[in-house]
C-alpha cells in the first residue's frame, strides 16, 4: 500500500483534483477518505489538513466510518488525553493502535476504554485481567464483546463478587469458569444467568430449580434436557411456561396443553413456533387473542390453506400478518392489497414477488408506506420510479434509492435532492453512475463529500492499497441499508 | 433590604399542580438554612379555594391575589408577581419550571431587573448572595451561576428536583391587591389530546424506541406488545420504517417525526445515528438500552442498559 | 408584513471534553456547532405564512446573536428561503446569558419592527426558556410560550395559538398581534433545503450589525446586560447516564421502576 498507486490518466487528474481540494476543505474527513490510498509523499499535505487542528484531531478521533490507517497515525502523535479516549472509543480504532495507547501512565478513563474495547489485542486485556486494580477497568473488561474466554478465566479467579454478574452474562465465559461462578454465587439472579448462559455446564441442567427467576431462565435454555423442558412448560408460572413454549428444545407433545392456556402470551409463544404442525394451527387459528392470531398468521409453519381466515380477520394486524405469510397464495395478496388499512396494503407491496395488477394497483396509493413499497420494489417499472423519486415525502423518495435495481437516470434526479442523507445514499448506489458521483465533489454536505471522495479514491487506488480499506467502515452515522435480513424475506 | 423567599404556586382546571408542594419543599430547605420568612401565592379568580392546601408546614404566610380569569394568563401572572414582589420585598422567588412560567418569568425578570436562571435543581446562599445550579450542553454538565448586585432573583425550579412537602402548618393569609392588568390575550378552553389509534409521536409522553437491535421483521411484534404492555408509543429509527417493518408515521429523526412531547424515551437497539438523536434528543429522560457500552446513544441517555434488548424485553414484561 | 426569527448556534458536546482554564466553560475545541433544534420549526413556520393564502408580501428575517462562526447556522436559513439575516455581535457578548441576549435582539426589533417573531421555546444545548418570551417583555408586545399550533391569517390583528401543556394536554388562547411566540417542536414538518438553494445562500449578503451601532448601551450589554453570571462548569459527580448495572432481570426491575415512576409522575 506504500508502493505509488499507479493511476491511468484521468484517475490521476482526478485524485490530483481530490488531493488539492481535500487539502482545502471546510472538514478534515475529505482528507481522511484519501489517506489510505495517498501515495507516502502526498500523505504530508494530507496529514497537515487532517492533524493541524486539535479541533480537527479531536473529530477524527471520534469518527467511527474513518480508515483505521487514519486512527493509527493518529494513536501515534503523542496529542494529550482527549484525543486519546475518543480514539479508545472509537469503533473502528485497529488493534495495533489500542496496544499503542495502553501505557503504564494511561488515566482510568483510558484504560477503561482499551479495557472494553472489542479490538484491544489479546495480550493486553490479559495483563489487565490479571494486574489491574481499579474495579471499573475489570468491570469494563468483563463487558467487552470481543474478549477471550481465557481472559474471563484470569479475571474470575481473583474471586471479585461484583464482577460474578458480569461474568456470567458475558457470552464468551467458558464452561469451567461458569461452574467455578456456580460454586461461588449466593445470588439467585447470577445462578439464573447461568443457567441461560449458551455455555452452561450440563451438570446444572439437571433439575428444575427452586426459584421462580432460575425456572424462567432455564426454560430458554436450548441445551436443557427436553423431560425438564416438558415439566417447565407446565409449570405454575406463566412466564415460565411462556418461555418454555419459546424454546425450541421443548418437545412439542408437551406443548399440546399451552395451546388453551389460559395466559394469551403462552399461546402466542407456541402458534410462533416454526415447528408447529398443522392440527396445532388449526387450534390457534381462531384463537380470542389477536396477537396470537397475529403470530400464527406470520409464521411460515402455518399451513398456506389456513391463512384465508387471518386474511379476512377483524383485526388489521393479524390480517397484515397474513400479507406477511411467505407462502401467501396470490388469491390472497390480491384481497389484502385492496384492504381498507393502508398498513395492510404495504404489507403486499413490500413482497418482492407479486402478480403485476396487484403491483400496478398498489402503485396508484396515495399512501407513503405502500408508495416506499413500491418503490423499492424489484418489478416496478423505471418510469414509475422516476415519478417516486420526486416524491414530496422523502420516505418514498429515499425507497427508490434503497431499491437496488434503480437505474442510474432514475438516481439522477436524487443527486439534487434536499435531503443530504438522500444524497449520501445515491452516492453508494451500485448503479449510480461515476459521472454523476463526480460532479457531486463538492457537495455541501460534508459527509456527501466524504463518500464521494472515498468512492474515487478507493476505485483508484493499487491492488495492495485496496487491502489496506478492507476494514473501512461504512459511514455509520448514515446508516443507510436497512437491516441486511430485510432483503431476504419475501 | 430584601428578605425573605416567595413562593409562586401553580393551578389549572381548578386543581393545585403537584410542584407547587416540591416548591415549597425546596424553599422550606433555604428557609431553615438562612431564617428567610416563607410566602406562598396563589393567583386565580378565587384564589380562596386554593388557600387550605397551600397551609403547608414552614410555611409563614399564604398571599391571596385576586385575577380576573382562572386560567393562566402570561401578564396578568407577570403583574401579579411583581405586586407580590412589591408588597412583600423577597429576595428569592422560586416559580416551576413549566409550560406556565416559560410565559411570564423572563419578561418579569427582564423588565425589573432581578436576577434570573431557569430550570435549577440546586439553590444555595453564600457570602455573594444566592447560587443556583441548572445543567447546560444537553445536560452533561453543571453550571453554578450567581447574581451579582442583584436584590432580587427569580428562579424557576425543575419539577421533580424537590421533595414536595405533604403535611400541614398554620401560616396566616393575606391578600395582596389585583394590579391593573388588561390582558392582550385571552384563554379560550383546555383541548384534550386527539385520542384514536393513530400513531402520535409527536403528542406521545412515552415512547419505547426499536433500532436495528430488533434483527428482523417478526421480532419486531414482540416490542409491539412490549410497548402495548408498559403504555408506551412504539417508534423506530429510519432503518425498521426503511425496511417497512412499521409505519413511517412511527419512525423518530430527522427523515421522521420529532418525539415533541416525549418525557420518557426508552430506544432499544438503537445505536444513535446523528438523524435519529435529532428527534429526540431533547426528551428529558432517555433511557438507552444497546449491547455495545460505547453506542453513541449512551452519550444523550440518562440511563444506560448495556444488554441484549431481547433479554431486556422479556424481563421488562414480567413487571406489567 | 415582517416576520422575525431569532435563531441560535447551539454547541453539543460528545464524551470526554475539558473545560476552559477558567472553568466557566468548555474548550471551544469541544464544542461542534449546529442550527438549534427548535429554529428548524419557527423558520418552517414563518415560510408556511409567507406561502400560505395571503402570504404574498410576507418578509421573513432571520437574526442571530453570535461570532462569525454563527453565520453557517443563517445560511441554512436563506437555503431554506428565509428573504433576509442579520447578524448581531461584540465581543462583550461573550458573556451575555438568554437575557443579556434578549436586549441585543429588542434592539434588533426595535429597528426592524416585525409584526411577528417566532422563536423556539429553547435551544437544545442550555435549555433556558428565556429568550423569546424576554424579548417580548422588552418590546412589551403580546406573548403566548410553547405554542404547538399557530391558526393566523396574514395581516390579521389577531391570531389563535394551541400551548402545549404538561400532560399532554393543551390550551387554547387567543392573542393580539403584533406578538412574540415561542413555538414547539412538531408544530410543523420543516423542510430540507435544495441542493440549489445552498449554494445561492452561499453567495447572499449577511447584515452584520455591532451590538453598540443598534443602541444596546455599555449597561446594557454583555454581563452587564445579564441576569445571572456563570461561576462555573463542572461534570456532576454521578456522570450523564447512570448506568443500570447486573444481570438482564436485575436490570429490567430498575427499568420497570424508572417507568413507573414515570407514570406516577405523569
Amino acid at each position: 500500500m506504500r508502493s505509488s498507486p499507479d493511476r491511468s490518466g484521468t484517475a490521476r487528474r482526478h485524485w490530483r483534483e481530490l488531493a488539492e481540494r481535500a487539502c482545502t476543505d471546510e472538514a478534515p474527513f475529505a482528507a481522511a477518505a484519501l489517506y489510505p490510498y495517498a501515495a507516502p509523499r502526498e500523505r504530508a499535505g494530507l496529514e497537515a489538513r487532517m492533524f493541524g487542528e486539535r479541533r480537527d484531531r479531536l473529530l477524527l478521533a471520534s469518527a467511527p466510518f474513518v480508515a483505521p490507517a487514519v486512527l493509527a497515525r493518529l494513536a501515534a502523535l503523542d496529542d494529550g488525553g482527549a484525543v486519546q479516549l475518543r480514539l479508545a472509543r472509537n469503533p473502528a480504532t485497529s488493534a495495533a493502535a489500542l496496544g499503542a495507547l495502553w501505557r503504564a501512565d494511561a488515566s482510568p478513563r483510558l484504560r477503561q476504554l482499551i479495557a472494553r474495547h472489542a479490538r484491544t489485542p489479546r495480550a493486553v486485556l490479559g495483563q489487565i485481567a490479571a494486574a489491574a486494580g481499579e474495579i471499573e477497568t475489570l468491570r469494563a473488561l468483563c463487558e467487552n464483546g470481543g474478549v477471550a474466554a481465557e481472559v474471563l478465566a484470569t479475571v474470575s479467579e481473583r474471586r471479585i463478587g461484583v464482577l460474578q454478574r458480569l461474568l456470567a452474562v458475558n457470552i464468551a465465559t467458558a464452561e469451567d469458569t461458569l461452574l467455578a461462578l456456580w460454586a461461588e454465587a449466593d445470588d439467585e439472579a447470577v445462578r439464573a444467568q447461568i443457567l441461560l448462559h449458551p455455555h452452561c455446564p450440563d451438570v446444572l441442567l439437571a433439575t428444575v430449580p427452586a426459584s421462580l427467576l432460575e425456572r424462567r431462565c432455564l426454560a430458554r435454555q436450548q441445551r436443557a434436557p427436553r423431560a425438564l423442558l416438558a415439566e417447565l412448560a407446565n409449570d405454575r408460572d406463566a412466564a415460565v411456561r411462556r418461555a418454555a413454549a419459546e424454546n425450541p428444545g421443548t418437545p412439542l407433545a408437551a406443548l399440546v396443553a399451552n395451546c388453551f392456556d389460559a395466559d394469551a402470551t403462552v399461546r402466542h409463544a407456541v402458534a410462533a413456533r416454526r415447528d408447529l404442525p398443522p392440527a396445532l394451527a388449526g387450534c390457534l387459528v381462531d384463537d380470542a387473542d389477536a396477537r396470537v392470531r397475529r403470530a400464527l398468521a406470520r409464521n411460515p409453519a402455518c399451513p398456506p390453506e389456513l391463512l384465508v381466515r387471518p386474511a379476512t380477520d377483524a383485526d388489521a394486524e393479524v390480517r397484515r400478518a397474513a400479507a406477511r405469510h411467505p407462502h401467501c397464495p396470490h388469491e390472497l395478496l390480491d384481497r389484502l392489497s385492496r384492504d381498507e388499512v393502508t398498513w395492510v396494503q404495504a404489507a403486499v407491496a413490500y413482497r418482492d414477488e407479486l402478480p403485476y395488477a396487484v403491483l400496478r394497483r398498489l402503485a396508484r396509493s396515495s399512501d407513503v408506506d405502500v408508495l416506499a413499497g413500491v418503490a423499492r420494489h424489484p418489478a416496478t417499472a423505471p418510469s414509475r420510479l422516476a415519478r417516486l423519486a420526486i416524491h414530496d415525502c422523502p420516505d418514498v423518495r429515499r425507497a427508490v434509492i434503497l431499491n437496488p435495481r434503480t437505474p442510474r437516470m432514475v438516481l439522477r434526479l436524487l443527486r439534487q435532492d434536499g435531503y443530504a442523507l438522500h444524497r449520501a445514499m445515491a452516492v453508494d448506489h451500485p448503479r449510480f453512475a461515476d459521472t454523476d458521483r463526480w460532479r457531486m465533489r463538492d457537495d455541501p454536505d460534508v459527509q456527501v463529500r466524504f463518500r464521494v471522495f472515498q468512492h474515487f479514491a478507493r476505485r483508484d487506488a493499487m491492488p495492495a492499497a485496496h487491502e489496506a480499506s478492507v476494514h473501512v467502515t461504512q459511514l455509520s452515522h448514515y446508516q443507510p441499508h436497512p437491516p441486511k435480513e430485510h432483503m431476504e424475506t419475501t | 433590604m430584601m428578605s425573605g423567599i416567595l413562593v409562586i404556586s401553580e393551578h389549572r382546571n381548578g386543581e393545585l399542580r403537584p410542584v407547587s408542594r416540591e416548591l415549597v419543599g425546596a424553599a422550606v430547605a433555604l428557609k431553615d438554612a438562612t431564617g428567610e420568612p416563607l410566602r406562598v401565592a396563589v393567583i386565580g379568580e378565587a384564589p380562596e379555594r386554593y388557600v387550605a392546601e397551600l397551609k403547608l408546614a414552614g410555611v409563614d404566610e399564604v398571599l391571596t391575589v385576586q385575577a380576573v380569569v382562572d386560567a393562566f394568563d402570561p401578564e396578568i401572572y407577570e403583574a401579579s408577581v411583581r405586586a407580590l414582589i412589591e408588597a412583600r420585598q423577597p429576595s428569592l422567588v422560586l416559580l416551576a419550571h413549566s409550560v406556565d412560567s416559560l410565559g411570564y418569568a423572563a419578561p418579569l425578570a427582564v423588565k425589573n431587573g432581578y436576577g434570573f436562571a431557569t430550570d435549577v435543581f440546586g439553590i444555595e446562599r453564600d457570602a455573594d448572595g444566592w447560587v443556583a445550579t441548572r445543567a447546560g450542553y444537553g445536560q452533561k454538565v453543571n453550571i453554578e451561576v450567581d447574581f451579582p448586585g442583584r436584590s432580587v432573583v427569580v428562579l424557576t425550579v425543575r419539577p421533580g428536583a424537590y421533595k414536595p412537602v405533604e403535611t400541614f402548618g398554620e401560616p396566616s393569609v393575606s391578600a395582596v391587591p389585583a394590579p391593573a392588568v388588561t390582558p392582550r390575550s385571552q384563554h379560550l378552553g383546555f383541548e384534550e389530546p386527539a385520542g384514536g389509534d393513530d400513531v402520535n409521536i409527536p403528542g406521545a409522553e412515552f415512547i419505547v424506541s426499536i433500532g436495528r437491535g430488533v434483527g428482523e421483521e417478526d421480532n419486531v411484534e414482540e416490542f409491539k406488545e412490549l410497548a402495548d404492555s408498559v403504555g408506551a408509543t412504539l417508534g423506530c429509527s429510519r432503518p425498521i420504517a426503511d425496511a417497512g417493518w412499521l409505519p413511517k408515521a412511527r419512525q423518530v429523526g430527522q427523515s421522521g417525526k420529532t418525539a415533541a412531547a416525549c418525557k420518557l424515551y426508552v430506544a432499544m437497539g438503537i445505536s444513535g445515528s446523528v438523524q435519529h438523536m435529532a428527534g429526540m434528543k431533547h426528551v428529558e429522560t432517555i433511557v438507552a438500552v444497546n449491547t455495545d457500552p460505547e453506542a453513541s446513544i449512551f452519550t444523550i441517555a440518562r440511563y444506560g442498559i448495556v444488554g441484549d434488548i431481547f433479554d431486556i424485553g422479556r424481563e421488562l414484561r414480567n413487571h406489567f | 408584513m415582517k416576520i422575525l426569527v431569532p435563531i441560535k448556534q447551539v454547541a453539543t458536546l460528545d464524551e470526554d471534553f475539558e473545560f476552559r482554564e477558567d472553568g466557566r466553560d468548555i474548550d471551544p475545541d469541544f464544542l461542534i456547532h449546529d442550527l438549534n433544534e427548535w429554529d428548524n420549526y419557527t423558520l418552517e413556520e414563518a415560510m408556511r405564512l409567507k406561502e400560505g393564502p395571503g402570504g404574498e408580501g410576507i418578509e421573513v428575517v432571520v437574526a442571530t446573536v453570535g461570532p462569525e462562526s454563527a453565520d453557517e447556522e443563517l445560511r441554512k436559513c436563506l437555503a431554506k428561503g428565509a428573504d433576509r439575516a442579520l447578524r448581531v455581535w461584540s465581543d462583550a457578548l461573550e458573556d451575555a446569558d438568554a437575557i443579556g441576549v434578549a436586549r441585543v435582539l429588542a434592539a434588533l426589533a426595535r429597528r426592524e419592527s416585525p409584526d411577528l417573531i417566532f422563536a423556539g421555546v429553547q435551544a437544545t444545548d442550555h435549555a433556558c426558556g428565556a429568550t423569546g418570551m424576554a424579548l417580548a417583555g422588552l418590546l412589551d408586545l403580546p406573548h403566548a410560550a410553547v405554542v404547538a399550533a399557530l391558526d393566523y391569517t396574514p395581516g390579521s390583528n389577531s391570531a389563535t395559538v394551541r400551548r402545549e401543556l404538561e400532560g399532554g394536554s393543551y390550551a387554547s388562547v387567543r392573542i393580539d398581534c403584533p406578538a412574540v411566540l415561542t413555538l414547539q417542536l412538531g408544530i410543523n414538518t420543516p423542510r430540507y433545503a435544495s441542493l440549489r438553494g445552498i449554494k445561492q445562500a452561499a453567495q447572499r449578503p449577511i447584515e452584520v450589525l455591532d451590538a453598540e451601532a443598534l443602541g444596546v448601551t455599555a449597561d446594557a450589554l454583555g454581563a452587564a446586560g445579564s441576569a445571572s453570571r456563570v461561576r462555573r462548569m463542572y461534570v456532576p459527580e454521578k456522570g450523564r447516564a447512570q448506568m443500570i448495572e447486573g444481570t438482564p432481570a436485575e436490570q429490567a426491575a430498575r427499568l420497570a421502576q424508572i417507568i413507573k415512576e414515570f407514570g406516577g409522575a405523569a
